[in-house]
Parts: C-alpha cells; structure tokens; sequence
C-alpha cells in the first residue's frame, strides 16, 4: 500500500466509520440489514447508491459517471440515428437500463475487485455504445449510411476474428445489439419478441433465446446491414433451426458457416477448416474484396496477448487471491472474447491493467469479498441471460464465489501470425470453441470436462445451469449427477429458461442455491435479507 | 375392400422390434444392426450377411427410467427407445450406429455406450457427426463420417465385407425393396387408390424393421394382391393428405387421421417412403459408396439442414407430393421437443398456406398416441375446413 493509500485511509475512516450504517455488508454482518434494505420491492430500484465506504464509493461513482459519458458520446456521434433507433425499435428502450444494470452486477463489490469491476464495465459499454452508433447509423431501415454495405453481419456465436482479414469490411455480431445484450440488462424485453414468435405457432419448450431471435426476425427489428450475412451451426439444435427464421426475413444472401460438431476429431477439424475457407470465398465473391492475411495477423496478434495474459489470470484463479472472478470476470470475457475477439485494442490495455493489479493481489494474499467467500463454484452450462447479476447475489447471499463459468473456457490456443496455412488451422481450432458450444455439444466428453475444470480451479462445488428447454443438457442429468456423487462434489442444479423470466423467476432460481444451502449444507446466509426477496419488476 | 393377406401379419411384426424374422434372420447367422435416423443409410446396413433394424418402441408405455436419464423434457422417441432399451428390448443388437443429429438423438445414443443397456457381448456404439448443408464440402465429410464410424467398425468388429462387390449387392438389395415399396405406394395417386394410407404406412414400417430377403417375398405378394384388389365402389374419405414432419413410427397415428375422414395419400417424414424408397443410382466412374452417401445426402430432407438450396428443397418436396398426389392439404406434425420441427413446421407451414395457397394444419404430437381427442378435434375441423372450401370451389 503507497504513502498516498495509508494517509488517505486514515482521513476517511471516520466518514466511513459514520456511515457504516449505510453500508449493506455491515449491515447484514450486524443483523441490521442488508443488500435489500436499499430497494424498493418488486420493481428494484434503488433508494440510494450502495455505500461502499468513502474511496470505493467514489471510485464507483467515478466509474458509473464515465458509462454515462459513454452513453452520451453515443447519442452525440449518431443524434438522428440513435433517435429513429429508439422509435423504430423497441429493444433500443431498454438500454436505458444500463445504469441500474451496472449498479447491480457489482453490488458487494470492494477494493481490488470493485477497481477491475469498473475497469471491465466501462470497457464494455465504450465498445458496445460505440457500436450501436455504428449499426444504427448504416441501418438501412434507418436509411443507411456511408458504411452500409461494408459491414459483414454474422451470427454471434461465431467468433469474427477470422473475418477481421477482409480490408474494409466490418464484421458485426448481428444478435448481440437487438436480442442478446439487451435480455442482460432487461429481463422484460425478450417476452415480447417470445411472444411473438408463439403467436406464429412456435411452440414454447423450445429455447428462449432462438425463440426470442425468431421473434426479433418476424418482428423486423434487426439492423439491415451489409450484402451477405454469415449464419452458424453454433450453438445449438434451435439455433440452427431460427436461423432460417433470420435469413428468410433479412433477406441476404446467407452462408451458414456449419462447424463440425463432433470438434475434438481431426476429420471434424478438417472439415471445419474447409468451411471456413467456403465462407471466406463467400464473403469475396459477394463483397469483392481479397482477404489479407498481414490484416489478420495485426488481430490475431491482440487475441494471442488476450490469451495470454488469460492464461495467466487462470493460474490466479486457481489461488485463494484473485480479485477477479464472478460476473466480473464472466461478463467481460464473454464480450472481449465473442465480441471484440482481437478488434479492439483497448481490451488488451484493459486485460494489461488488471493483471497487473491481480499480479499484486497475489503478492499481497488479497483477499477478495473481505474473505467472506466459503465455496469456490465452477457454474457449468449455458446461464441464465436474464439474470446476469446471479453470481453477485451467490457470493452475497451465500459466500459462493463463481470462479469461472463454462463460456469463460471459449478458444484460448495460439494464432500463428507468420504462416496463413498454420494460422488457418489455428484460426478451426479456435472459432470451434465457440461460446455455449465446444462443452454442451459433440458428445459426452465435452459435458463431463467439467470436473476437470473445477478440480483445476480448486472448487468444491458446481452449479450446474439448467435451461428447462436444452435438450442436449437435459440429455445429461442423470449421467452427471452419479458422476458428482462418485467424485464427492458438490453439485447443484440451477434451473432457468435462458432468457424468459417468466417460466423461472429470478426467485425460483435463487430458490434452487437456498434449498441446497440451507437443506443439504444446512448454512446460514451472510445476508438474510437477499435469501428471498421479489424482484420480478425489475429490469 | 377386402383385407390385404399380409396385413395382420405386418401388424404382429410391429409389436416388437424384435419380431420373429429379426430371430429368424439371426439364427441364421446374419448381424443385426440398430440405427435411428435417416442420415445411417439403411443400405449400409443391409451389406451382406447384415440387417438393418430401424429402431422403435412399440407399445411403449412409460418413460420413467429414461426420463431419469434424460428429464422428461426431451423428445418422447428418444426417451421412449432409451426405455426400451434398459427394458431389454434391444438385446438382439449388435450395433447401434447413431447420428447427430439433434442433440436429443445423440445425448440418447450415448446412453447405449455409457450404461450399455444392451446385453450382447458384441454390441458397440459409433455416433456420426452429419452434414449440415448439401454442398461438395459437406458430402465430403459424409464420407468420411460413414467410412470412419460405419463401415470401419463393420469390419473391424464383426468382419463385415465392406468391398466394391459387396456395397454394389446392398444397393441392388436397396433398389429392390424400395421398387416394391414405390410400386405399392404410387397407387395412392389414384381416385380411388385399392390401399389405404394405414395399410401403406405398415407395409413401409415393416420395410424398414424386418431384414429385406425375409419381408420381400410377402411385399411382394402384397403387391400382386393390391394390382388386382378391388377398391371400395366410391372414394370412402372426404379429402387426401400429405403429412410432413418428424418421426411417426406408429401406424394408428395414420388410422386416426384417415378415422376423422381424410386419406393420407403421401408420408413425407421420418419412417416415411419420401425419403428413403428412392432407387440409389451409380453414376458413371462414381463408388458404389460413394453413390450410397451422395444418394442419402441429396434425398435427406431433414428440417436441420441450413442452406437455402435444402431449405427450399424441403418445401419443393412437399409441394410436389401435393401435387402428384393429388392432396387437398398437407398436415406438419412435430413430435413434442422436436426443435427443428418445431421451427421447420411454423415456417413451411405459413410458406404453404401463405404463398403457396395450401391448406395446412399444424400439430404436435407425443411418441405413443396420446391426447387422441384432441387431435381428432384438430383432424376433423380440418377435414370440415377442406371440404368447405371444396363446395366454395
């Protein structure tokens, strides 16, 4: 701690000594409250910001003023079209919810953990609000734009990086902006689109999150953008299914980029590999454009040192002393990962700064949580979109600390940047570990990694995500529940229907970690007041 | 008209998988091999001294250890085979060989090699990986699949002949059977066809159930019968059908449609004749194996293929039995859980009666006939439906 720290520490501890009343952790460790005290019920919102003491407040608050900033550097590089976005669709709305989003993911949060929190946050809403400036503005429903035909729309789950070859072009998430990062700040918006989709007749026990997407397509709410748009086979049965849902209803020329399942297989890795290439000519022929491979090697370079230093942050994860971890950790490598995948420097600046201060956590035997933390959770399976903040509240509530998630172990092996035939190989490799995908298909293998992955991060427990409507996982209950009483693991299932609150509350999910806690743990929460509260009117 | 000769007998041999010609055709010395879905093709199962055994569960009438396994939030037919087999039903197996298909499908198969509810020392399990598209790349890797988890584990494990010679014997085994199921099928474009839609659904199950050089003589027979059968003196059904759509392997789900007035004059799903009676053709300087997955990869209409050209196939299909066939609607069923019907269903479905001026009804229906009531509601108001806008012209 620097001269600067200590002086500091000791000017405000009487303000935080004051004011400790305020503070929901004191509270809850005095029996005098909690988390929840400071909301109203049903709807969330908050009475007052959470008072995390006076330097980690005003670090936060500092943090929440720069989001804004961003948010208002969005409507100011795109006024016209980001107002014609909020009238023409309804999923522009919710990202009004951003705020009180961030406020909750990283409610508890202190210290070291707080500062990487705020550092991954802000990354993420610079770069998103960037891009939606960019999408609304060459929207062709909205008119379109100088960029309009230069953007290569391409389903989310496929990893871009090797699309980032094509001079020119931008390659752009199509689900990510209208369906996905929307149903993590709202868990209102998806029903509609839901329902739109059952109203056409599908039916309601297929995914969520295709039927949400289907909905978005009838409902034209997709950017228009680009001359050709790139499907996937990824990452699942009704994924594949909606995309000619999407292709039928945005109209473009569309090549499904089909990726062997069965990926661990050398003859599945050829095959994949020769898809990609089918798709790159896709893209040149209907775009008329030459790939370049020194363009792709300046981005495989930023993804190499993202994986790097990732694989550094997972001998640390493997420590008591990370203070990365949780939806903290999650949220970010979901997005530098399927999003930005060596686009955007900034993340690496990002990915530089934290390990530096992870680096110095372990040095110090920082404790993240105030060492509140009483078991160390690997949270297998597609999670609950609509309930993004669920592992803040497990930590919270239970002293669960969710050390990695599933979707946190998406492609990490090295790009070659010299040789456009070994970087082709590594690029297969790579985009067929996709998000949701290389564990939950392709057989049992892939599924039943997950103990190795917790015995690597030292956990004692697995929350298992539960998606009432994944038939490949529903296909696996038995067989791993015997696994975990055989390997003497904790192991509980997390019941949710991915991004429709309506089916699973937030509260019947809380309600599946109380029942294991209280009933076969026989604990008692850290903080009583979250074990069961009603947020269904929340965003 | 009167019964067919055969009838109750294909009947008896749909009330097990094993059924006393998959005995007979084992005590003589012949490898039973199981499969589930259409992207196995059949003819490389029927190589010689091999039969194949389209996987079902008659009479099935609970799922409970499967839906330990599985929850019972997953397709029926996957769960109810997975019952079936812990009952011991597949005991006669020597082979499964699965398919990707779905994740249902193979989460399904894995069970037969994870638990090995199969009690045959013999018995072994491969899952293919199968295309997605129709283009060359995907073919390739058809290939590759069928060579490496197919026909290697044929003869590496039960010494099958998988020579030039012996894949050319299964495709002549293939053209024949599927000559006799077309012939006996294409009377139904008929006015007034001497078989009804029943009866061709379980001659087509039978074909795909019993080894092929034990039920050809009696298809045979049954085809000699049907030329010469005398139809009923009027047309006895108020409409003609097509039914689209995933697994149907129970013949009374055809009896009750055609119970609520309308003949099915076209089976365009799994275990249906469209695909999978076509004759397998080798082209000039092709392989005979390479025929067989070129042949099975063109025909396949499976609702996963992604790429527009299969995607408009599908409906091209549909459009074309309607037509032949001389249909007055289509019906596309869905088994529960099924996600790319489910899909595949609601899009064809408003492709068909939007574009296309079609008649449709859409359903959803469980493995074993269940909620009949409520589909002979649907069946019936949809009969009534055709035959308004008949007398609307």
């Amino acid at each position: 701690m620097d001269v600067f720290s200590k002086v500091t520490d000791v000017l405000v501890a009487p303000i935080d000594y004051a004011l400790r009343r305020y503070d929901p952790i004191w509270l809850a460790e005095n029996g005098k409250g909690g988390q929840r005290t400071r909301y109203n019920d049903k709807n969330g919102i908050e009475k007052y910001r959470e008072w995390r003491g006076t330097k980690d407040t005003l670090r936060d608050y500092v943090a929440w003023l720069k989001n804004v900033g961003s948010m208002g550097q969005m409507v100011a590089s795109a006024p016209v079209a980001c107002l014609k976005g909020f009238w023409e669709y309804r999923w522009m709305g919710s990202y009004l919810g951003t705020f009180i989003f961030v406020n909750r993911l990283f409610e508890g949060y202190r210290g070291e953990e707080l500062k990487i929190a705020n550092a991954h946050m802000h990354a993420i809403t610079a770069s998103l609000t960037k891009k939606i400036a960019f999408v609304l503005k060459n929207d062709k429903r909205l008119g379109g734009g100088p960029d309009s035909d230069n953007i290569i729309p391409y389903d989310e789950t496929l990893p871009p990086l090797y699309l980032m070859g094509f001079p020119g072009l931008t390659p752009v998430p199509l689900q990510t902006l209208p369906e996905f990062i929307i149903c993590d700040i709202d868990q209102h918006i998806e029903p509609y689109y839901i329902d739109v989709a059952e109203s056409m007749g599908l039916p309601a026990d297929v995914c969520s999150r295709c039927s949400a997407e289907t909905g978005v397509a009838i409902d034209d709410a997709f950017p228009i953008m680009g001359r050709g748009m790139l499907s996937s086979n990824m990452p699942c049965n009704a994924s594949e299914a909606t995309s000619s849902f999407q292709r039928r209803r945005i109209g473009l020329p569309d090549f499904p980029v089909t990726l062997a399942m069965q990926h661990q297989e050398e003859e599945g890795k050829d095959f994949s590999e020769q898809v990609l290439k089918d798709s790159m000519k896709f893209i040149e022929d209907i775009y008329g454009v030459k790939y370049d491979w020194n363009k792709l090697f300046e981005h495989a370079k930023l993804m190499n040192e993202q994986n790097e230093i990732e694989m550094e942050k997972w001998d640390i994860f493997a420590t008591p002393y990370s203070p990365l971890n949780g939806i903290s950790e999650t949220l970010y490598k979901l997005y530098e990962w399927q999003s930005v995948n060596g686009a955007e420097p900034m993340f690496n600046k990002v990915d530089r700064k934290v390990i530096k201060i992870m680096r110095d956590c372990v040095d110090k035997k920082y404790q993240a949580f105030g060492g509140r933390t009483r078991h160390r959770a690997f949270l297998w399976g597609p999670s609950a979109v609509y309930y993004t903040d669920f592992p803040t509240w497990a930590q919270n509530c239970w002293g669960i600390n969710i050390i990695l998630n599933m979707d946190s172990t998406m492609g990490y092996n090295h790009i070659d940047t010299e040789d456009p035939v070994k970087a082709m190989r590594d690029l297969t490799e790579f985009s067929q570990r996709s998000c949701m995908r290389h564990h939950a298909v392709g057989g049992w293998d892939n599924i039943n990694a997950v103990w190795d992955w917790a015995k690597r991060f030292n956990c004692d427990m697995i929350i298992c995500n539960d998606n009432v409507a994944c038939k490949g996982m529903n296909g696996v209950h038995a067989a791993l529940e015997e696994q975990a009483a055989e390997y003497g693991m904790h192991w509980i299932w997390l019941e949710h229907d991915l991004e429709d609150s309506r089916t699973v509350s937030r509260q019947d999910m809380r309600k599946c970690i109380n029942d294991y806690m209280s009933v076969v743990l026989g604990e008692e929460p850290l903080d009583p007041t979250i074990v069961e509260f009603d947020d269904s009117e929340g965003y | 008209m009167k019964d067919l000769k055969h009838l109750i007998y294909f009947e008896n041999l749909l009330q097990e998988a094993k059924n006393e010609l998959v005995d007979q055709a084992i005590k003589e010395g012949n490898h039973p091999l199981g499969y589930n879905c259409y992207y196995i093709p059949e003819t490389l199962l029927n190589l010689p001294g091999c039969f194949s055994s389209r996987l079902r569960a008659p009479r099935c009438t609970s799922t409970d250890v499967a839906n330990y396994y599985m929850t019972q939030r997953n397709c029926p037919y996957a769960r109810s085979i997975l019952e079936r087999a812990v009952e011991g039903g597949y005991n006669y197996l020597e082979a499964l060989f699965g398919a990707e298909a779905c994740s249902t499908m193979e989460r399904m198969e894995e069970h037969f090699d994870l638990y090995k509810p199969v009690k045959n020392e013999k018995f072994f399990t491969t899952i293919i990986d199968p295309p997605m598209k129709g283009d060359n790349t995907n073919l390739d890797y058809y290939k590759v699949q069928l060579m490496e988890k197919v026909l290697k584990p044929l003869n590496e494990n039960l010494g099958v002949d998988i020579s030039e010679k012996a894949l050319k014997a299964a495709i002549k085994d293939h053209n024949e059977i599927s000559k006799i199921i077309t012939q006996i099928g294409e009377f139904r474009k008929l006015d007034n066809p001497p078989i009804t839609g029943y009866e061709f659904h379980v001659i087509q199950l039978v074909s795909e159930v019993c080894p092929h050089y034990l039920i050809k003589p009696y298809l045979k027979e049954t085809l000699a019968e049907i030329k010469t059968r005398k139809p009923e003196p009027e047309f006895p059904f108020r409409a003609r059908l097509v039914i689209a759509g995933s697994e149907i392997d129970d013949p009374d789900f055809t009896k009750l449609v055609e119970s609520c007035g309308a003949m099915v004059v076209a089976d365009r799903y799994c275990f249906g004749s469209f695909p999978g009676r076509e004759q397998i053709e080798i082209r000039e300087g092709e392989k005979a194996f390479d025929a067989i997955c070129r042949h099975f990869l063109e025909t396949n209409q499976c609702a996963r293929f992604m790429d527009g050209k299969k995607i408009d196939q599908r409906t091209a299909e549909i459009m074309k039995l309607y037509k032949d066939f001389k249909a007055d609607g289509v019906i596309y069923e869905q088994m529960k859980f099924c996600e790319f019907w489910s899909y595949e269903k609601v899009l064809a479905g408003n492709i068909l009666a939007n574009q296309y001026k079609v008649p449709v009804c859409t359903i959803e229906k469980e493995y074993m006939l269940g909620s009949m009531g409520q589909l002979r509601t649907r069946f019936q108001a949809f009969v009534e439906s055709l035959e308004i806008k008949a007398i609307g012209g």
